[in-house]
């Protein structure tokens, strides 16, 4: 599904790379994991990968489309759900959501039909004529994935998905992602959930100052480095990439 | 139906933004009603109805009581006559008892028929003058408060002025009649009608026949819109940082769609908020102006013309709007680059003081100010009752504007984003 290959980002703002030729390979149906600290180069990554901006070197393919050229066609497959609530906040959830899937090109019936569905599914469907702007933080986080996932998208980024809500909050969002990923859309994942990341992702690649350190099934790769579990093998690669 | 959806979306979030509608609308409407009145307060000053002039007549002859006779009749001030030395009229000026205060020295009237008696002598008998010998003068002094404003000054130096000219040419006429009267013994009487054979007819000029009649309603009105139209600006950079603040401009450049389909649902709203704009403007001028008095509001005779200069301003006043926007990366820079450019730009292009009156390089600079093309535009409407013909180099540019903006920002959005 996705080829990152030698990619290199370089801001314009600094000298040093943010992310230094990365090269990954993310199969169809996986629940990918891109783990690392504040800083380490994820978010680079994952707005590499929406085509918010182009690598400095190397290419990134989102089936076998070129996201420097084909950019076009890969947003009308792809579905992002960035870190902040992105969302306003003076409109309903409906009126937002109605808004957002018109953007990808849902109308009429089909596109009401799925808005109900997915604010039943998440719990939502009292609050639906609510101004966002009134809503919890846990409620603003699963508007804010259903207006990515409201297309049915090929392809779902998720920057911090559940990041500062409540646990019951976060684990209806992950059982719901599950389910989503069982419809078959391939998952793309950044946290700093590291327990929730080693229940939750297929696999998983850390990164570190711009440096992908290691990749693979978080089962295996706890064996393989003969630690308790995905935490101390992050703290583990980190420290040691630190010294 | 993308364009339809973000129009939805652009005017949901507009009307719920009820300190922003305040700002639209209600403030350029207060803003016009504060401003036509004070500037017809100032003009009705002029009028003589609150401006104090204190006169100090030491004259006790025919100029001093002229000059006083005239005052009194031109309306402009109100004139309180006082025997007083110049040094207590300086104090009472500078207590703003007075704004002004005029002192006539004694002796004027004599001092000019002595000067005028030699030259008419010497018409009649052919001796020549010693001018340096008869070149006396006398000073008529005004004293004013500092802050009466110079053309004021000037309108009360360009009264006596002329009346003090007419009574030169009456003192002549006497002392010359006088002459002509020893000579050959006819006794004449001049009529001072004779004198005033000149009279001034102000009339407009216009190339047809209207009913427009410019005054203070149908200068400030279109003036102030474009102003109000312009301040736009503020609101529309606001929704534009407060949207990449969000994160949902984020969201937006992730989904499939132009970038210029963000931009013309906002310039659809927005023109339709300036349009609105432009239409209560014209209702005040009709409306509420009157009530307070002032001129009611001519719309002249090409509504077609009036709405295409609506509508082109109102789409220069948006493209500015979204260049402050994609420009300024917080709230705190758009509202200070906005709102001073765009008073630069309305001192550039007239609103306050008109462009003619300009020095001759700030002339030539205030032809690239949006806000002169549409100045002028309206003007051709409401003060000389232009149609489409008249307002089509104006409108042309104003949307040759609308397009520089939005194209200039699209190009600063992606160079903004790409070249991180």
């Amino acid at each position: 599904m996705i080829n990152i290959e030698n990619v290199s980002k370089v801001y314009k703002t600094s000298t040093e790379a943010a992310v230094k030729n990365i090269s990954l390979h993310i199969p169809k149906g996986e629940i990918f994991g891109l783990l690392g600290t504040n800083g380490a180069g994820k978010t680079t990554t994952f707005s590499m990968l929406c085509g918010l901006f182009p690598p400095t070197s190397g290419n990134i393919f989102i089936k076998n489309m070129s996201v420097r050229n084909q950019i076009k066609d890969i947003k009308k497959i792809i579905g992002v759900v960035p870190q902040n609530i992105a969302l306003y906040p003076t409109l309903t959830a409906k009126e937002n959501l109605s808004f957002f899937g018109k953007m990808y090109g849902l109308t009429g019936s089909n596109l009401k039909k799925r808005i109900n569905n997915h604010l039943n599914i998440f719990g939502l469907t009292k609050f639906a004529d609510k101004k966002i702007k009134t809503y919890s933080g846990g409620m603003k986080r699963r508007i804010n994935l259903i207006a990515g996932i409201l297309h049915k998208p090929l392809l779902l980024f998720l920057d911090e998905p559940a990041v500062g809500i409540d646990a019951h909050s976060r684990q209806e969002i992950m059982e719901q992602l599950i389910e989503i990923n069982k419809n078959g859309t391939t998952i793309v994942y950044t946290s700093h959930y590291l327990e929730e990341a080693e229940k939750f992702c297929t696999e998983i690649a850390i990164i570190d100052e711009g440096n992908i350190l290691i990749k693979g099934k978080p089962n295996n790769l706890i064996k393989e480095h003969k630690t308790q579990n995905l935490e101390k093998l992050f703290f583990e690669v980190t420290k040691k990439n630190t010294d | 139906m993308k364009l339809k959806a973000s129009i939805i979306k652009e005017f949901l979030i507009l009307i719920r933004d009820i300190p922003g509608l305040i700002v639209l609308f209600l403030m350029p409407a207060a803003m016009i009603i504060v401003i036509s009145l004070v500037q017809d307060t100032t003009i009705q000053s002029l009028k003589g109805t609150k401006i104090n002039i204190l006169y100090i007549n030491n004259d006790s002859d025919i100029l001093g009581t002229t000059l006083l006779d005239g005052l009194k009749k031109s309306e402009l001030f109100i004139i309180d006559e006082k025997k007083i030395s110049e040094k207590d009229a300086k104090i009472l000026v500078a207590k703003e008892n007075y704004k002004i205060a005029i002192t006539i020295p004694k002796g004027t009237t004599d001092l000019i028929r002595e000067q005028i008696k030699p030259y008419i002598k010497s018409i009649f008998t052919g001796e020549k003058i010693d001018t340096t010998k008869h070149l006396k003068t006398t000073r008529i002094k005004i004293l004013s408060d500092p802050t009466v404003k110079q053309t004021f000054r000037h309108t009360i130096i360009s009264s006596l002025q002329t009346y003090t000219a007419k009574i030169e040419t009456q003192i002549m006429m006497k002392i010359l009649v006088e002459n002509l009267e020893k000579m050959t013994g006819v006794k004449t009487k001049i009529s001072e009608d004779a004198i005033n054979t000149v009279e001034f007819i102000e009339e407009f000029a216009f190339e047809k026949e209207t009913s427009i009649i410019p005054n203070s309603t149908q200068h400030n009105v279109p003036a102030w819109t474009m102003f109000a139209m312009f301040f736009i600006v503020i609101p529309l950079a606001g929704n534009m940082i407060q949207e990449r603040n969000d994160g949902s401009f984020f969201r937006l450049l992730t989904m499939p769609g132009s970038y210029l389909t963000v931009l013309g649902s906002k310039t659809v709203v927005y023109l339709i908020v300036t349009f609105l704009q432009f239409i209560m403007m014209l209702l005040v001028g009709i409306f509420i102006l009157p009530a307070f008095g002032l001129p009611v509001l001519n719309l002249g005779s090409n509504p077609f013309a009036l709405i295409i200069m609506g509508l082109a301003s109102g789409l220069a006043a948006t493209g500015y709007g979204i260049l402050i926007g994609t420009i300024s990366d917080t709230h705190e820079q758009s509202g200070v680059f906005g709102s001073v450019s765009v008073i630069i730009l309305a001192a550039l292009g007239g609103i306050w003081f008109p462009v003619y009156a300009m020095p001759a390089f700030m002339q030539k600079i205030s032809t690239i100010s949006p806000l002169n093309w549409g100045l002028n535009g309206f003007y051709q409407i409401f003060l000389k009752d232009g149609g489409f013909l008249q307002i089509t180099s104006y409108a042309i540019l104003l949307f040759i504007f609308f397009l520089v903006t939005i194209f200039i920002s699209t190009i600063i959005e992606k160079i903004k984003r790409l070249n991180k």
